[in-house]
This record gives C-alpha cells, sequence and structure tokens, in this order.
C-alpha cells in the first residue's frame, strides 16, 4: 500500500466525522430509533443496501464463486427474492404501524407482552452476536490489508462505530451507511473494470476452469434446497432490516426501499462473484481472490479508495446492527417491564448507554471470549423457525392468537435445536426447514382450536398507544 | 458470448446506483440532519 493509499483511508475517516458531527444529535427515543419516521425510499434503499453487505455477502461471496462458479449467485438470488416479497408485502403493512420501534412492538400488538419479550431477547442476543463477529471480522480484513496489528484494527472500526451511533442514534448511522454505500457501489465494480482493462473481460471468461464452469456448480440437490432456504429466510426481518420498514418517510417509501434494495441484491451478487470466477484463473493459489484481485489490479490512489470500501462494508453492517440491539434491549425487554423506558429522557438516555455497552462488550468478548459470541450466534440458527414466520402473520392477519405464536416459537425453536445441537442435521436436511415446519404446525393448530379470548395478562395484546 | 455483455451491464448499473444515490444524499442532507 502506498503512501497516497492511505492518505485516501485518512481523509474518508475524517469525511464521515466531519458529517457525523454536521447530523443532529438524537433528541428523544423516536429520533433514536426510527429517525422521526421521516427516511424517503432512496435513503432506506441505501441504507438496507448496506446493512446487508456485510464481509460476507461481498468478499465471502467472491471466494464462494472461486470455488463452485456462478452457481452462488443462484442461492444469494433466494435473499434478493425474499427481500423483493418483504417489499411488496410486508415492509408497507410494518409501516402502518404508527407507533412501533422495533418488530418486538409489532409482535407485542397482536401477541402479548410473553411474546413481545421473547423476540427481544431473540433479537438482542442475534444482533449482540453479530456486532462481535463483525467486529473481529474488522480486525482480521483491515489488518491483513493495512498491516495495523490486529487489535488496532478492531478498535479503530469499532470505536467509531461506537461512537457515532451512540451520539446521533438512527439518524447518525443512516447518514453513514449512504456514504458507505457509494463508496462501495462504486469501488468494488472497479476491480472488475480494471481486471478487464488488463485482460479483458472476454479473454477472462473463457479461461474459466471447466470444473467451475457448469450451472450447478456440481452441488447435490438436497444441500443445495438447503442452501436456498438458508438465504430465503435465514435474515429475513432481522431487526435491523425491520427497523428500516419502520423508519421509512410512508407505506409507500418502505415498499420502494425494500423493492429497490432487492433489485440492487442481484446486481451486487453478479458483481462479486465475477470477481471471484474471473480472478480465480489470475490467481488460482490465492485463498482469498477478491483481496489479491484488490491489491493488484486497483491502482495507487484507487486502492485507497477499495480499502475503505471494505472498511464500509463491516461499519454499515455493524452500526445498524448495534443500533438495533441497543433500542430493542431498551424498548423489548426493559419496556416491558416498566414503562419509564418506553419514553422520554429515561428512555433515551438508557438505550445511548446500552448502545455503548453492548458495542465495548461485544467486541471484546469476540476477541478475549469467543464461545459467548458464538453461543449468541445461536440466535441466528433460531431467528427463522421461531420469530419470523409468526411476526409475517402478525402483520398480515390481525385476528392471529397470541397463544399460536407463543405455542410456534417454543415448538420451531425445539424442533431446531434438537435436529441441529442433537442429531446433527441427520440426512442433510436443514434444521432450518424442521424447524419452519413445527414453528407452522404449532401455530395453525393452536390458532384452529385456541379460544378467542384469553384471561392470562402476558398474552393479551398490548394496545397500540404508545406516545413518542 | 453472453457473460461478458452481462458482467458489464452488472457493473454499470451497480456504479450508476452510487451516483443516483449520491445524488438524492446531497438532495436530502439538509432534512435528513434537521429532521
Amino acid at each position: 500500500m502506498e503512501m497516497l493509499d492511505s492518505v485516501v483511508i485518512v481523509a474518508y475517516f475524517i469525511g464521515m466525522i466531519i458529517i457525523i458531527l454536521m447530523t443532529r444529535k438524537a433528541k428523544s427515543i423516536e429520533d433514536f430509533a426510527v429517525g422521526g419516521r421521516q427516511i424517503p425510499s432512496t435513503i432506506v434503499f441505501a441504507s438496507l443496501s448496506a446493512t446487508f453487505i456485510g464481509p460476507g455477502y461481498s468478499m465471502g461471496l467472491a471466494n464462494k464463486a472461486a470455488g463452485n462458479g456462478y452457481i452462488w449467485v443462484l442461492i444469494f438470488l433466494a435473499f434478493s427474492l425474499q427481500t423483493i416479497l418483504v417489499g411488496y408485502f410486508i415492509a408497507p403493512k410494518l409501516r402502518s404501524f404508527e407507533k412501533a420501534y422495533t418488530l418486538g412492538d409489532v409482535m407485542g400488538y397482536r401477541y402479548g407482552k410473553l411474546v413481545k419479550v421473547i423476540s427481544g431477547i431473540l433479537s438482542v442476543a442475534l444482533s449482540a452476536g453479530f456486532v462481535g463477529v463483525i467486529a473481529k471480522a474488522s480486525g482480521d480484513i483491515i489488518s491483513g490489508i493495512t498491516g495495523l496489528p490486529f487489535l488496532w484494527a478492531v478498535v479503530i472500526s469499532t470505536v467509531v462505530v461506537i461512537v457515532y451511533s451512540t451520539y446521533g442514534g438512527i439518524k447518525s448511522v443512516i447518514i453513514t451507511d449512504v456514504l458507505q454505500f457509494i463508496v462501495l457501489a462504486i469501488s468494488i465494480p472497479l476491480i472488475l473494470i480494471f481486471m478487464g482493462m488488463e485482460t479483458g473481460i472476454a479473454e477472462l471468461t473463457a479461461q474459466i476452469p471447466e470444473k467451475i464452469n457448469s450451472i450447478s456448480g456440481q452441488f447435490p440437490l438436497i444441500p443445495l434446497v438447503g442452501l436456498g432456504l438458508g438465504f430465503f429466510l435465514g435474515e429475513t426481518l432481522i431487526p435491523p432490516y425491520t427497523n428500516r420498514a419502520l423508519m421509512a418517510k410512508s407505506t409507500k417509501d418502505a415498499k420502494s426501499g425494500f423493492l429497490k434494495t432487492g433489485a440492487f441484491s442481484v446486481v451486487w451478487f453478479f458483481v462479486c462473484a465475477s470477481i471471484g470466477v474471473l480472478g480465480l484463473s489470475l490467481f488460482p493459489e490465492s485463498d482469498n481472490v477478491f483481496l489479491s484481485a484488490m491489491k493488484t489490479y486497483l491502482p495507487t490512489g484507487l486502492l485507497g479508495i477499495g480499502i475503505a470500501a471494505l472498511i464500509s462494508i463491516i461499519m454499515s453492517s455493524q452500526d445498524s446492527i448495534l443500533n438495533a440491539a441497543a433500542v430493542s434491549f431498551n424498548n423489548d425487554i426493559l419496556g416491558s417491564f416498566s414503562t419509564k423506558y418506553m419514553e422520554g429522557k429515561t428512555a433515551l438516555t438508557t438505550t445511548r448507554w446500552l448502545n455503548l455497552l453492548i458495542g465495548v462488550m461485544a467486541s471484546i468478548f469476540a476477541i478475549n471470549v469467543p464461545g459467548i459470541v458464538e453461543a449468541l450466534l445461536y440466535c441466528y440458527t433460531l431467528w427463522a423457525p421461531t420469530v419470523v414466520i409468526p411476526l409475517v402473520i402478525a402483520v398480515l392477519k390481525p385476528n392471529a392468537k397470541p397463544l399460536a405464536a407463543l405455542c410456534a416459537i417454543i415448538f420451531g425453536g425445539l424442533a431446531t435445536g434438537i435436529w441441529e445441537w442433537g442429531f446433527g442435521n441427520p440426512f442433510e436436511v436443514p434444521s432450518l426447514l424442521v424447524g419452519v415446519v413445527a414453528n407452522q404446525l404449532a401455530f395453525w393448530s393452536v390458532q384452529a382450536f385456541a379460544q378467542n379470548e384469553t384471561e392470562q395478562p402476558l398474552l393479551i395484546p398490548i394496545i397500540e398507544a404508545k406516545n413518542s | 458470448m453472453m457473460l461478458p455483455a452481462i458482467i458489464y451491464m452488472a457493473i454499470s448499473s451497480c456504479i450508476l446506483a452510487g451516483v443516483y444515490v449520491a445524488v438524492q444524499l446531497v438532495k436530502n442532507f439538509r432534512n435528513l440532519r434537521n429532521n
């Protein structure tokens, strides 16, 4: 890396800090959690895209495609399809919950306090686990490229994220997300352009090795279906994505933001996979074709921007997930026990402290006690088979029964846990599929037979009357 | 023969999306900052 690249990276950080300082400090919990619900569709789109594009959905995809070819684009397209379906059917209806700050709120409005708290616990654990994983990945990636010591790489990127997300809440997160989106959407395709200038894209496509040139990518059918299902449901409506629907200016903006994201993801996946597929013949020995291509082909100065893009990929996911974890902890867990956490100064101050604490603790654990972060990530495996479908039903079906949702979460979670960690996924059938089936069997059986009214206070839907 | 054309289309769409968002950010920055 040349001096000019270092200057570009430092200038990028300074530019980001200036923009953050120009952003107003969050003044209420509604500001901090949903940005006053004033976000237009293009900004929802850029922020949502910057959030879903983490290291796995960029560099990870490129390196997978270097192993099996464009089949990985087909698998990742399950995510695009999911985002488009959520955009059409769910996001506008989520936005019509005018008082909701989190998906836990939406669950509470339909299914009562107990389901809200469970959704909150899963949301916080999943998000905190991700914050830790990304902190570690940021250390690996940034120290790998820049030569900075691992610990310094983690500290610099994580501290910047924690500071601006604690100060301005979701508004700072969104503005930096948008800036980070612009950098990554423009600079990552440049790798392909410079690869093509040197060798020619047509020549490179002619050199794609036979073993990765077949559309099936030599994947057996059952694991392929399992992977597709994982990409379809695994990250559906995770807290930071749901928050993007809740913060949109209108139902139309929520819909359009998700649809644009779905369409952009198709293009993005193709660009990243192409870097891997075309780079394989140029770097057959490399275990990270993406990084090798970037370092080799981007000229001085642009390499600095490319590295800034990689840092953006990391930070733009971490900041959104951290904000979602803090808001969910305060609102869904603490707020269920005392209304003082639902509004006013206490809500804002507590959420700020939680943002700071979760960011610091998750990063420390990720480096020193990785077992804790791994345990939190069990909630990622449990997400789709527990919360996702009851949440979709909550949005689409006003008369869904609280007991049905509670049973669906319990049975979906148990079935997944037993299949995954008890039996070890026999017959290569993914635990996600088993969990989703159990979740739905439980939901609809209870929905059919349970009484309409319940006297159990924990299962009485919360009335949507919170003041902002 | 199709693949290089698709790759070029994907590259240009991706860069255009970035430029489009940059323009929108400039247009919306004041609102975003103050709301």
